[in-house]
């Protein structure tokens, strides 16, 4: 979760890109995989996604996304593959669950499609950082401020909650509470003592950010913005080619 | 600058007074510290300076609050902010960016400051709190001690004239805790900033503050400059405050009525006046010797 959302600082074209145009590339990429049904063009985008995260230097991380996609997507793809009975039956895997064509196809259209459509995303938060993403938001798209920070502070306190788990983790353990165990049930049971200490530090941390807010003047008046984020000539280039990606998948189908 | 007329406060779920009937004044580039037992009213004090009394946490406000001349029960929390700036116990809850230069580019940024000036200011703010180089850090990989700066590079990057911590060093080690003071003692001696801090520090708070202020109970009961306070170390005791070894030792050498001057207040003052005592014992010493022989 961590490593699928964090910023990672570079100076490449594509981290100077204008972070409306890299939004846009995520919608749209989005949209695109789910417009068109052909294996060639969600390829052809998860190749995409693969050359942007080699040009701005962030492969190493993106991989570990891609990891996770894939093993996600091999699941959904098993899944589909074993309850899609239609089609050309190329053998049985058990007695009455038939492997069929269609479902071949179909299953690898469902897994490269969700491949296809979230890493372009996780790459635009890879590649754009946060304060950025909030200007864009709230100056040009207009999403009011208190919304567009709230999603971005959620964003800022996940690696804040996951080390304060760890710690309330550690000390359970100290006590000798169990955490390993694979039964599902129990693994609920011995989750609950450590989600309650988590929920009341977090309503404490919570409530000094609000404070912290309250004492920098949070939403006292019109904002000004550090930043100036222009439109450049590679923007331009960029938003022809997602353009472009949008209409092949509407021609392609 | 800052003037309490007959203050008392309750919290709205709370029992009895958090504080009652303060009344004090505190003047322009003092460097005020606060310490009492848990539960004397220190942290509740300090809300009221910045506002987060009444506007934030709401109970029975009596008496007023004049801060740069303003009622604080008028104003919003956001006006008061241009006036004071406030550093929290926690660090970690209070850095709502990403990086270090966003975060302190934040307060500025929701006042409305035009892009150019916010860069000046900025830059003067890392150069107060001597983080120059940390920057374009992120927020998430600092230390402890390097977050508490950053802070307060935040709250003095919108050029407050007074500013107040509530326990700035708690989660900090020595060397963190002494860099911590360091910085705020420039503050107030290169910029004349007007601090007030909540600490429980009290050998830091002896060496770099000018002025004490002992609450207990909700109430101030001893306030002036820090040797005058230190000299009721007996009292400071029964609080459960500890003073600062050096004071320790300089009652003790009263007691055997050794000494009778002002209390040092570090080891370099404690050293002199022990040496100057040793001197005179040991000429007394050698002149009973004579007169024996």
């Amino acid at each position: 979760m961590k490593q699928m959302l964090g910023y990672v600082h570079g100076n490449s074209v594509i981290h100077r890109l204008n972070p409306l145009t890299k939004l846009l590339w995520a919608v749209a990429a989005c949209v695109a995989c789910f417009v068109s049904s052909n294996h060639l063009f969600l390829l052809g985008v998860l190749v995409l996604t693969v050359v942007i995260a080699g040009v701005s230097g962030v492969l190493g991380r993106a991989a570990g996304v891609y990891k996770a996609l894939f093993i996600l997507g091999l699941f959904l793809m098993l899944f589909q593959l074993l309850f899609t009975p239609h089609g050309r039956v190329y053998f049985y895997i058990l007695p009455g669950v038939p492997v069929t064509d269609m479902g071949l196809g179909f299953s690898s259209l469902l897994m490269l499609r969700m491949m296809a459509a979230l890493s372009p995303l996780s790459l635009m938060l890879m590649l754009t950082p946060m304060n950025e993403l909030l200007t864009a938001m709230t100056h040009s798209l207009k999403v009011p401020y208190r919304y567009a920070f709230a999603v971005v502070t959620a964003l800022r306190f996940i690696p804040a909650f996951s080390q304060e788990m760890d710690q309330i983790m550690q000390a359970q353990r100290s006590r000798g509470h169990e955490t390993d165990t694979r039964n599902p049930i129990k693994k609920i049971r011995v989750i609950i003592p450590m989600c309650v200490p988590l929920l009341i530090s977090s309503v404490r941390k919570v409530e000094t950010m609000a404070i912290s807010l309250e004492t920098r003047g949070f939403c006292t008046g019109p904002r000004s913005c550090r930043k100036k984020l222009g439109f450049t000539l590679f923007d331009l280039l960029a938003i022809i080619l997602v353009m472009a990606v949008l209409s092949l998948s509407v021609i392609i189908g | 600058m800052i003037r309490f007329n007959d203050v008392s406060f309750s919290y709205e779920h709370g029992e009895g007074f958090a504080v009652q009937n303060i009344s004090t004044h505190i003047g322009r580039g003092e460097f005020v510290g606060i310490i009492g037992p848990s539960g004397a009213g220190k942290s509740t004090l300090l809300s009221m300076i910045n506002g987060v009394i009444p506007h934030f946490h709401k109970g029975d406000f009596y008496g007023e609050v004049l801060v740069c001349g303003k009622d604080t029960v008028e104003s919003t929390c956001g006006e008061i902010s241009h006036h004071v700036g406030s550093v929290f116990q926690d660090p970690e809850a209070q850095i709502v960016s990403m990086v270090v230069e966003d975060e302190i580019a934040f307060g500025l940024e929701n006042f409305g400051i035009p892009a150019d000036e916010i860069e000046t200011r900025m830059a003067e703010a890392l150069k107060m709190a001597g983080i120059e180089h940390l920057r374009r850090q992120s927020t998430t990989a600092l230390s402890g001690g390097q977050k508490q700066r950053v802070t307060i590079a935040a709250a003095i990057a919108l050029r407050p004239e007074i500013l107040v911590l509530d326990e700035p060093t708690s989660q900090l080690d020595p060397v963190g805790s002494r860099q911590v003071f360091r910085t705020l003692k420039r503050l107030n001696q290169e910029y004349g900033i007007t601090i007030l801090i909540v600490e429980q520090k009290v050998l830091l708070l002896s060496e770099f503050c000018s002025r004490f202020m002992v609450m207990d109970k909700g109430r101030i009961i001893m306030d002036g400059p820090i040797r005058q306070v230190l000299e009721h170390n007996d009292k400071l005791l029964e609080l459960g405050i500890n003073c600062p070894r050096v004071v320790t030792l300089t009652k003790l050498l009263q007691d055997a009525s050794l000494y009778s001057g002002g209390y040092p207040v570090d080891v370099d003052e404690a050293e002199s006046v022990i040496r100057k005592i040793m001197e005179e014992t040991h000429d007394q010493y050698q002149e009973s010797e004579l007169s024996v022989q």
